[in-house]
Formats: C-alpha cells, sequence, structure tokens
C-alpha cells in the first residue's frame, strides 16, 4: 500500500482529532453546576486547612462594641441614671479581622451545616424527662452604657463598661427551671471611659455599687425564657421538619404583629429573615432532640446569605468549623457560629460590627462612635448535662439556691 | 500566596479558572470519569496543602497538571465526605458527551494506537503539548524535565507518528481507518 508521508503539522491535526476530550462540554452549565458542587464539598473539607480571620489580625486593637439591646434587670446604678444598658458585648481578645465582605460562596456553608445536622442527628439526646433539667453552662461577654442623664445644671455623661459573666441555667420539660448568673468580671472598656468616669466622680466600685454580682432565681412552669424568641418550654415544641420549623418560625415573627409585643428581636426578624441566625444559635444551646438540633442546622443552611469562614478556635482554645450572616439595618452586623464538626455541639456564637450606628443614635447617647469589627457579644457554651433539680450540678455536685440572691 | 491567596475565595477562584483544564487533563488519562472526578477533588486539596509553593500566574496551570499527575500515578485516596459530588460530576460528565472516544474504539483507532506504541514519557510528552496545548517549557514543568528535552523527545515521537501514520488523511481525521497498515512497533 502506498505511504503519503505525513507533515508535522498534518501529524499533530490528526493526534489532535483524536483527543477524546470535548473540553467545551465540560463548560456547559449542567456540568459546571455539579463542579461548584464539588468545589463546595472541597471547601468544606478544607476547611480546617483554611486561615481563621482571628490569626491573621492578631494584635489588632479592640474597640468599642455598637449598641445594641441588652437585658440586664441588676444593673441598675442608684446614683447614676442608666442611659442606656447596651447590647454591645465584647472584644475579642485575640483581635480579629472584620473589617471586609467575606466572598465565601454560600452553599459551602450549607454544605458545612448539613453535615452539622448529620452529626446531630446521630447524636446523644440531651433532652430532659418529667422531673429532670436540662443543663447548660456557657460564658458571656457584654459591654453596657452607663452614664448620667442631663440635670438642670450638669450636661449628660457615658462611659462603656466590659463585662463576663457565667451563665448557668436549669431548663426543666415543663417550662420551669433555675438561672443563675455570677459576674466575672468588669472593667472599662478603655483609659477613656475611665477617664470620663473619674471626671464625674465615678470609680468603679461606685458604678458596680447596686448591681450584685449573682443573680439567682427559680422560674415556675412556662416562664423560663431563652436568649432567642422563645420560652424554653415552646422550643420543645417545635417542629422537627426543616421547613415546618422555618415555616413555624415565620409564623411565630407575624404572629408577634397580632398578639401581645414581643419586642424590638420580633421586629427586626419581621424585616430581615437572615436575623433569625441569631435566636437559632441560641436555640442550639439548649437541651434539645437530635431531631430537632438537626432541623435547626438546616434552617440556618437555608438562611439567605449565611457564609462558611472556615476553621476557627474560640476564647478558650477549642477548634471548630465557624459560619456566619450579615444583617441588620441601620447598624450591619455579623453574626457567626462556631461548632465542633465532630460532635456538632455549639462552641461559641459571636456577633461583630460591620457598620456603625446613625449619627442620630449616636448623638442621643452621647457615646463615641463604635468603630467597624468590634465584636459586639458572645457566648462560649461550657457544659451541658440532665440533673434531677435544679440545685444539682452535672457530676453530682450541690448548687443550693439562695433565696436572697435575686428571685425573679 | 496572601490575602486573596490563602483564604477560602482564592481557593474558590482558583478551582473555577483551572479546573476544566485539570478535569479534561485526568479525563484523558484516567480509566473513567468517575476516577478522573476523584482525582481531580484530590489534586485540588493537595494543591491547596501546598500552596505554598504553588506558583503563580501562567505557571499555575502546568503545576496544577503535575499534581494531578501525581496523584493518578499514585492513585486517589478517595476521600468518603467527598463521594457524592465527586458521582454527581462523573455522571454528568457522562451525559455531558465530553468523552467522545469509547474505549473499543479507541483501540482500533490507528492514530491511538500509534500514539500508544510510542514510550510512556513520549506519549505523555505529545498528548501534552497537542491535547493539552501546553507549551514544552509547561510539558517540562509537568514531567520535571528540561524543556530541551521534551523539544527533543517531541520531535522524535512526531517522527515516529509520521512513520506509522503516513497515508492517513489529515484533513478529516474523524473515522478511524481500519484498513491501514500498521508498522511494526518501534520501541
Amino acid at each position: 500500500m502506498a505511504r503519503i508521508p505525513l507533515s508535522d503539522d498534518a501529524c499533530d491535526r490528526l493526534v489532535a482529532s483524536r483527543d477524546p476530550i470535548d473540553a467545551s462540554r465540560l463548560r456547559e452549565e449542567a456540568v459546571a453546576v455539579v463542579s461548584r458542587r464539588l468545589r463546595d464539598e472541597l471547601l468544606a473539607e478544607l476547611a480546617g486547612e483554611l486561615p481563621t480571620r482571628q490569626r491573621a489580625a492578631r494584635g489588632r486593637r479592640p474597640g468599642f462594641g455598637a449598641a445594641r439591646r441588652r437585658v440586664g434587670a441588676a444593673v441598675a446604678i442608684a446614683a447614676v441614671v442608666v442611659v442606656g444598658v447596651l447590647a454591645m458585648v465584647g472584644w475579642l481578645p485575640a483581635g480579629g479581622d472584620h473589617s471586609g465582605p467575606l466572598d465565601v460562596p454560600a452553599a459551602s456553608a450549607a454544605v458545612a451545616l448539613e453535615r452539622a445536622a448529620q452529626v446531630a442527628m446521630h447524636s446523644s439526646s440531651v433532652v430532659p424527662s418529667r422531673d429532670q433539667f436540662g443543663f447548660v453552662r456557657v460564658k458571656t461577654g457584654s459591654v453596657g452604657g452607663m452614664g448620667r442623664a442631663a440635670g438642670p445644671t450638669q450636661p449628660s455623661w457615658n462611659v462603656w463598661l466590659r463585662t463576663s459573666e457565667i451563665k448557668s441555667d436549669w431548663y426543666g420539660a415543663n417550662g420551669s427551671g433555675r438561672e443563675r448568673i455570677v459576674r466575672t468580671s468588669t472593667s472599662f472598656l478603655t483609659r477613656r471611659d475611665r477617664a470620663i468616669a473619674q471626671a464625674h466622680g465615678m470609680t468603679l466600685p461606685r458604678l458596680l455599687a447596686t448591681s450584685p454580682p449573682t443573680i439567682d432565681g427559680a422560674f415556675a412552669p412556662r416562664t423560663l425564657q431563652t436568649a432567642g424568641f422563645l420560652p424554653y418550654w415552646q422550643v420543645g415544641r417545635l417542629p422537627t421538619n426543616p421547613d415546618a420549623l422555618r415555616r413555624a418560625f415565620d409564623q411565630l415573627i407575624l404572629a408577634s404583629d397580632h398578639g401581645p409585643g414581643r419586642g424590638a428581636l420580633m421586629r427586626q426578624l419581621r424585616a430581615d429573615p437572615a436575623g433569625l441566625f441569631g435566636p437559632i444559635s441560641q436555640f442550639l444551646l439548649l437541651p434539645t432532640s437530635p431531631q430537632l438540633r438537626a432541623a435547626l442546622f438546616r434552617v440556618l443552611a437555608g438562611l439567605p446569605g449565611v457564609q462558611l469562614l472556615g476553621r476557627q478556635r474560640d476564647r478558650l482554645g477549642r477548634s471548630g468549623i465557624a459560619v456566619a450572616v450579615t444583617h441588620g439595618n441601620p447598624e450591619r452586623v455579623r453574626a457567626e457560629l462556631l461548632f465542633d464538626p465532630a460532635t456538632s455541639n455549639l462552641l461559641q456564637t459571636q456577633t461583630v460590627l460591620l457598620g456603625n450606628a446613625t449619627p442620630a443614635q449616636a448623638d442621643e447617647r452621647s457615646a463615641p462612635t463604635l468603630p467597624v469589627g468590634t465584636v459586639l457579644e458572645y457566648t462560649d457554651f461550657l457544659s451541658r448535662g440532665i440533673v434531677d433539680s435544679i440545685t444539682q450540678l452535672p457530676g453530682g455536685q450541690r448548687l443550693p439556691l439562695k433565696p436572697t440572691s435575686g428571685n425573679r | 500566596m496572601t490575602r486573596n491567596g490563602n483564604d477560602p475565595a482564592t481557593f474558590s477562584e482558583l478551582y473555577l479558572r483551572t479546573h476544566v483544564d485539570v478535569l479534561a487533563f485526568l479525563l484523558r488519562r484516567c480509566a473513567s470519569a468517575e476516577d478522573a472526578a476523584d482525582c481531580l477533588a484530590e489534586t485540588y486539596l493537595l494543591a491547596w496543602q501546598k500552596r505554598n509553593e504553588m506558583p503563580t500566574g501562567a505557571k499555575t496551570r502546568p503545576w496544577l497538571f503535575g499534581v494531578a499527575r501525581n496523584v493518578m500515578r499514585r492513585g486517589s485516596e478517595l476521600r468518603a465526605r467527598t463521594a457524592a459530588a465527586t458521582s454527581a460530576l462523573a455522571a454528568e460528565i457522562e451525559r455531558s458527551g465530553a468523552v467522545s472516544q469509547p474505549p473499543d474504539v479507541a483501540e482500533l483507532d490507528p492514530v491511538i494506537a500509534a500514539i500508544r506504541r510510542l514510550p510512556e514519557l513520549d506519549q505523555e510528552i505529545v498528548t501534552m503539548l497537542i491535547w493539552d496545548e501546553l507549551a514544552p517549557r509547561e510539558v517540562a514543568a509537568v514531567l520535571g524535565l528540561t524543556p530541551n528535552v521534551v523539544r527533543v523527545r517531541a520531535h522524535r515521537a512526531r517522527a515516529k507518528l509520521k512513520a506509522a501514520l503516513a497515508g492517513q488523511d489529515p484533513g478529516v481525521g474523524s473515522e478511524p481507518e481500519l484498513t491501514l497498515g500498521l508498522p511494526p512497533p518501534t520501541g
């Protein structure tokens, strides 16, 4: 058979024509969708390799917190009018770079949260049975604004105090229980705050003179509240199907239009569903069934704008996976949640200020403007268990309820 | 890599920018789409772990090919956590028709057969140059050779192919010419 010699170019074209792959088809949308899904899986897998923002910005100067409501009945100062007990919490001991928007795909967070849901589903139940109590202990941090209202002859003034507390709750299935809050430290947020207070003749002990260091109280059935927007006995009745759970939350929020007022939180949730992130995080700290915990993670995954932050450590040095959502108006905040991927247990929640309060609000408080990047509040999970009474601790120790310590 | 080099967004950008090329590279060389998808996942996991060694710019792509090649050679250590996603990707690749040459046809194709008769290293050089459209210096980076060695071996490999494929019509090149008399192996 006669053979016609090939040129180099002809040879290359022959080889090229046998390329078994049509790469253009790999760029079609159907393939791209599953490719992105794999990317999301890899991002979740790599969460442990991704840098923490806390590490990246270690050494950054902590700042003020922004204003947010803080319910603190005990923080009443006799000689000083509490101009605003504002829920600003926290400062981040290790600093924290929260300055930029997060551009991590939301689907990555959804994958991480779905995994958490699957782990939660197989976790052991910590729901108290009748005559039992679910015990939860957390550490919280807060910054409150204190000062004096303007009088006929004196101007108003305001300082920020930093407070940390250990909070223990005993949740009974019927909504009864006990709440014990022990203040562990309080300080001026900055030297400037100290100077302002001293200029008005106030010292820290005087500011705290009528604020009891411990608040301890028992609660009748159906009266023990949670840090979310529901009392504990209602949390236990939430549906465990994620879609039904989200509808239940929506209905509860809408119902607050017609029923008794549920306060600023519900108004915020009506305007901004992503704000559910915070209350759901608090529900996840409660003694609940594996099914409800899984559903809560799945509702979180479905909130608009939830993002994966990657692996981070909390203030106690524990490592976990962090997810977050940005919400709020006029104060833009980022609510963050850190969970242990092995157990699905929450390790920490915190809220970071991304945008300052409106100037009008700041003027009204006569308070310094609060810098972007401030951690507004945090809760560190410490322990949980089932006990037989509100004076028992996991492990069998007793912690008597002192009747003079502030029953509410 | 630093800011934009060390965060999830950068990983995402890297993946989106390069994964089609890496996937095509793997599909050309793996026995199945499933294997290629597994290797793709492993490649990016490994690449991220070695991100401090990752070159920037135009060198990123061949560097990733090198990682992918190593993954293929040692076998993907498939992680169970990405199994669902890699299986879904493999299924979609097969549905897409991106893999156009069934193995049984490839066995009978004289051009494929001629390529397979080349020494293994030369096969890699030729296919990287022509199918993956890498430059000789990029092929050299993937294979750990010097560009000059790549050029020399490519030249010799092409000569063998030309000898083997003399008489082939380079204009169409679609249907295998099954009656072509192939030369004996040249080793």
